[in-house]
């Protein structure tokens, strides 16, 4: 059984027309303490306000108006990266394959097993938990790296390249002792511990000059 | 009180009234000592008068005085000193002298007295007596008073009787309906009865001369001429003469005079009777005039015999001509008299070939007595035979002899011709009807004829060989050779196409001789006269059971394929059934699981277990009708027409093909007219029809992408009462050389269709009794398929 830990919240989107398959999963999510909240159609899901925090979307990949690829194509242009659990009852496979493919994080024939599909609404709210506080991790990271001057920033991105310091006093035409300033500077501004944790930050930042 | 007469008194008594005296005053006297002596009472006075009372009383005046004489001795003797002695002392003399006074007084009282009722007694007597005297005389005269009496009514009674005799005898007069007057000797009028009064309404004053007022001017010369006779001879005599009656008006009267006669035979009145005769006189003159009516209507009648255009004759009892009319004269040529008496013998004037039966009938007739009908060939003025129709009728007496023989002849040359044709063309008339009816009884069909009521009247051979029966059977028994189920319905049928006056036709099973039942086709056409009017109905009805056993086999065979079709509809949407029945599976299982997880919480909410398994029952149903539904479409029965909201199936079609239309992005509007009428029909093969023609609309939309494919159904009411259901979609459309073939079987526009699918939807709605058809659609692209439902149940065979 997952238990959900009340430690962040989490809310589950269920996109289905019939309304028994609504209130069914309505009450298996309910079931393990998961918060719930149905759309009649994808139309209905856009009109309203996505939550900011944990959630992902429970869709049935044949929704009347609007096909289910298409919307998680719509979702994705519009930047929306809810994960999203497809479920079906026509026994679509090479629509699942699209599916997956294009990043669902599963695809649930009906009728399903319980378990699966509370495993891949787990997995999806973690999924979503991951990214947004990576997302949050990289804002303020960039946050940081604001605050870095011209110089501390070409330096970052050099240092982090592995380039010592001679080679990046010579690449940017000062001493290495400014250099070496710069980067004492700017490990402090970023917070990095290390340079490994420097190098990881230019990675997030994608910053790091690849060779 | 017995009282002794005054005169004449018989001696016995008159010594018992002195004897009396003497013992009263011995009685006393003794009486008196007696008390003296034994109570020592004195003697009282009293007692003395009242002896002396007694006596004056019983006895009378005399003997009373001697008891007064002894008295007052006794007196003397018993009250006055010396007592008991008859000496007198003075002294004692005024008592005694007062007692002899009271004595004397109360005798002279008492004699009084008596005389006083003496006389009473006597004036008593006497009125006793004159009160006899006067009833007796009273007796006496109620006696004469009751003979009186009845001597009195005898006299009004026999008074009564005159005057009811002469109140008769007036009335008589009076009442008579006969004018009576009295003349005097010389005639004068001197009495007229009431019927005289009352007729002329002249009173008695007016009448005075010898002929009455009221003659009419004209008549009264004559009557005075006969008075004057009559006067004379003093006979009785008549006359007739016209008297005024009080209106006015003269009626015919007849008057009888007669005179009467005292003893010396002097006559010293008339009397006279009048009588109305105005009648009678009436009555001669209508006799009068009727005679000459009668002569005139003769000559008329004699006239008219010799003018109509028909000879006319008469024979005497022994047939010899006595008369012949002026017809039979110009036409035989032959004056009456040669005619008439012994005259030409009949031979002349008939054609020699039918003589000799002419005179054979007529003796025959003749002998019978029998009238004589005949058509002989008759001899015209110019030599040219015709032929007349003779008859000969007897007249007969009261004995019943035969007096007369009447003949009439009437030309019938023309008739006669007429017949021979007639009689030419019933021949080939009757060649031809046999002719014809060799021809009913050969075609084989069973050919019938019937009268407005229904009934058959004529039957062609074959029909009386199928059916076994004979004409007279049929005609009274035709519905019975009918097939049981049919027989009902064929009746109102028949009914209705009499009714309707117009040819119609219909089916049913008619039993074969051999009790076979067979299918026939029956077709009627009325027959009119010129005046429009049918006059009889004729029919031919042809052997159909083949064809019934094909297009049941072929019902059959259309059933078992709508089935097939049906079946692989399904197989079609197959898809979308599964996934309609997968949704409410997959929802069950979901809540089952969510219950269970609800029920592991430390305390478990009850409330979202319920709602769960609510939910679970819901899904549970839902996905139970589908499959029911299903079932329903894959059931291979027979049309089960019940009565049908289209709308319903329309609704419960929309639904089973709503994944469907989804995934073929179609959309689907419904436009169902609110009310409409229960459609009689099979509610599956409707569902059919429906789900076809959608599918094939939808099929149609495939290839539309420039525009929204739209698919409409809408059902709605025609105005002959019929539900109506269209199914329009804005597709490719149908080409104009394929709209007519869009229904054909095996005809198709879809790569790898059957094409089976209209033609079968075609034969279901019209096995319903309606119209599947395709229509123009001018507004916008596509194509519209429409089909029609009978709603009232019609009777069908």
């Amino acid at each position: 059984m997952v238990a959900m830990e009340g430690k962040s919240e989490h809310i589950v989107l269920v996109v289905d027309d019939d309304e028994s398959v609504r209130v069914a999963l309505t009450n298996l999510f309910r079931s393990i303490n998961l918060k719930v909240e149905v759309f009649n159609s994808a139309a209905e899901l856009l009109q309203s306000k996505l939550p900011d925090f944990a959630s992902c979307l429970v869709l049935d990949i044949r929704l009347p108006g609007v096909s289910g690829l298409e919307f998680q194509d719509t979702l994705a242009k519009a930047g929306i990266r809810i994960p999203i659990v497809f479920m079906t009852g026509h026994g679509d496979i090479p629509m699942s394959v699209k599916a997956m493919k294009a990043g669902a994080v599963d695809f649930l024939p009906k009728p399903f097993r319980d378990q699966d599909m509370l495993d891949a609404v787990t997995r999806a709210l973690d999924q979503d938990r991951r990214r947004r506080d990576g997302d949050k991790a990289a804002s303020q990271l960039r946050h940081l790296f604001e605050t870095l001057t011209r110089r501390e920033r070409e330096v970052m991105s050099l240092v982090t390249s592995g380039l010592m310091n001679k080679q990046i006093a010579h690449e940017l035409q000062v001493s290495e002792i400014t250099v070496k300033i710069h980067r004492g500077h700017l490990m402090r501004k970023m917070e990095a511990r290390s340079l490994a944790d420097l190098v990881r930050m230019a990675e997030l930042l994608r910053i790091r000059r690849q060779d | 009180m017995p009282t002794p007469a005054p005169s004449g008194r018989p001696q016995s008594q008159v010594i018992l009234n002195y004897g009396i005296a003497v013992l009263a005053a011995m009685a006393t006297i003794a009486v008196e000592i007696a008390f003296n002596r034994f109570w020592g009472i004195n003697p009282s006075v009293s007692l003395l008068l009242c002896a002396i009372m007694f006596v004056a009383w019983i006895s009378g005046t005399g003997p009373a005085l001697l008891t007064t004489a002894l008295m007052v001795l006794a007196f003397d003797y018993l009250l006055l000193e010396p007592i008991y002695s008859l000496a007198l002392d003075a002294k004692e003399v005024p008592r005694f002298a007062l007692f002899a006074v009271a004595s004397l007084f109360i005798v002279w009282l008492s004699a009084v007295q008596q005389r006083t009722a003496a006389s009473l007694r006597r004036a008593r007597d006497e009125q006793q007596e004159t009160v006899k005297e006067l009833q007796v005389l009273n007796e006496t005269l109620r006696i004469e008073n009751a003979e009186r009496r009845r001597a009195e009514d005898a006299l009004r009674e026999s008074e009564a009787e005159l005057a009811k005799a002469r109140y008769e005898g007036q009335l008589i007069i009076d009442t008579v309906p006969v004018l009576i007057l009295r003349h005097r000797a010389d005639g004068v009028i001197d009495f007229v009865n009431q019927v005289g009064r009352s007729y002329s309404g002249l009173t008695a004053t007016n009448w005075t001369r010898r002929t009455s007022a009221i003659t009419h001017p004209d008549d009264i010369p004559q009557i005075e001429a006969m008075w004057d006779v009559a006067l004379v001879t003093g006979e009785p005599f008549e006359t007739e003469a016209r008297l005024r009656r009080a209106d006015g008006e003269y009626r015919w009267f007849a008057t009888r005079r007669v005179p009467l006669r005292n003893d010396d035979g002097e006559v010293i009145a008339w009397y006279a009777a009048t009588y109305d005769i105005e009648d009678r006189k009436r009555a001669e003159d209508a006799l009068r005039e009727r005679e000459a009516q009668l002569a005139e209507a003769r000559r008329e009648l004699e006239l008219t015999i010799d003018s109509i255009p028909v000879m006319v004759s008469t024979f005497d009892a022994d047939g010899t001509r006595s008369f012949v009319n002026q017809t039979w004269q110009n036409y035989t040529g032959h004056t009456g008299r040669e005619a008439t008496g012994k005259g030409l013998n009949s031979s002349v004037y008939y054609h020699p070939d039918d003589v000799r039966r002419f005179e054979n009938a007529w003796r025959v007739s003749q002998a019978k007595g029998e009238m004589l009908s005949i058509d002989v060939r008759t001899r015209r003025a110019d030599g040219v035979y015709r032929w007349y129709t003779m008859r000969r009728a007897p007249r007969r007496d009261e004995k019943g002899n035969i007096v007369k023989w009447y003949s009439v002849g009437v030309d019938v040359e023309d008739q006669k011709a007429a017949e021979n044709a007639l009689r030419r063309s019933e021949t080939q008339l009757a060649n031809a009807e046999r002719e014809l009816r060799l021809t009913l009884d050969s075609i084989p069909a069973l050919v019938w004829r019937a009268g407005l009521e229904g009934s058959p009247d004529f039957l062609n051979q074959p029909a009386l060989d199928y059916t076994g029966l004979s004409l007279d059977q049929a005609e009274t028994g035709w519905p019975r050779a009918f097939h049981p189920d049919d027989r009902k319905g064929m009746l109102v049928k028949w009914t209705a196409i009499r009714a309707s006056g117009m040819p119609g036709g219909l089916e049913a099973r008619l039993r074969r001789f051999d009790g076979e039942y067979r299918w026939f086709s029956f077709q009627a056409v009325p027959l009119r006269d010129e005046s429009g009017n049918i006059v009889k109905w004729y029919g031919s009805s042809t052997d159909i059971e083949e064809r019934k056993r094909a297009e049941s086999a072929l019902h059959d065979a259309r059933t078992a394929l709508a089935h097939a079709s049906r079946v692989t509809m399904l197989g079609e949407i197959s898809a979308t059934i599964a996934h309609e029945v997968n949704q409410p599976l997959a929802a069950i299982i979901t809540n089952g699981q969510a219950c269970l997880r609800f029920l592991r919480h430390e305390t478990p909410d009850l409330e979202d277990v319920r709602g769960a398994l609510e939910w679970i029952v819901k899904d549970g149903n839902r996905a139970s009708g589908i499959i029911q539904r299903v079932r329903g479409l894959l059931k291979n029965t027979g049309i089960q027409k019940t009565p049908l909201d289209v709308n319903d199936v329309i609704g419960e079609v929309a639904a089973l093909l709503q994944r469907e239309l989804d995934a073929q992005d179609v959309i689907l509007r419904l436009e169902l007219a609110p009310a409409l009428p229960p459609a009689i029909a099979d509610r599956v093969q409707i569902q059919q029809v429906i789900i076809n023609l959608t599918m094939n609309g939808v099929d149609a939309l495939q290839a539309i992408n420039d525009r929204p494919r739209g698919l409409l159904v809408r059902s709605s009411r025609n105005e002959a009462g019929q539900v109506v259901v269209a199914v329009k979609d804005s597709g490719v459309g149908i080409s104009l050389e394929n709209a007519s073939r869009v229904f054909d079987p095996f005809f198709s526009t879809k790569p790898g269709g059957l094409g089976i699918g209209l033609s079968i939807c075609r034969s279901i709605i019209e096995d319903h009794g309606g119209r599947l058809w395709t229509s123009d659609d001018r507004d916008g692209p596509g194509a519209t398929f429409q089909f029609s439902l009978p709603t009232q149940r019609a009777d069908v065979h």
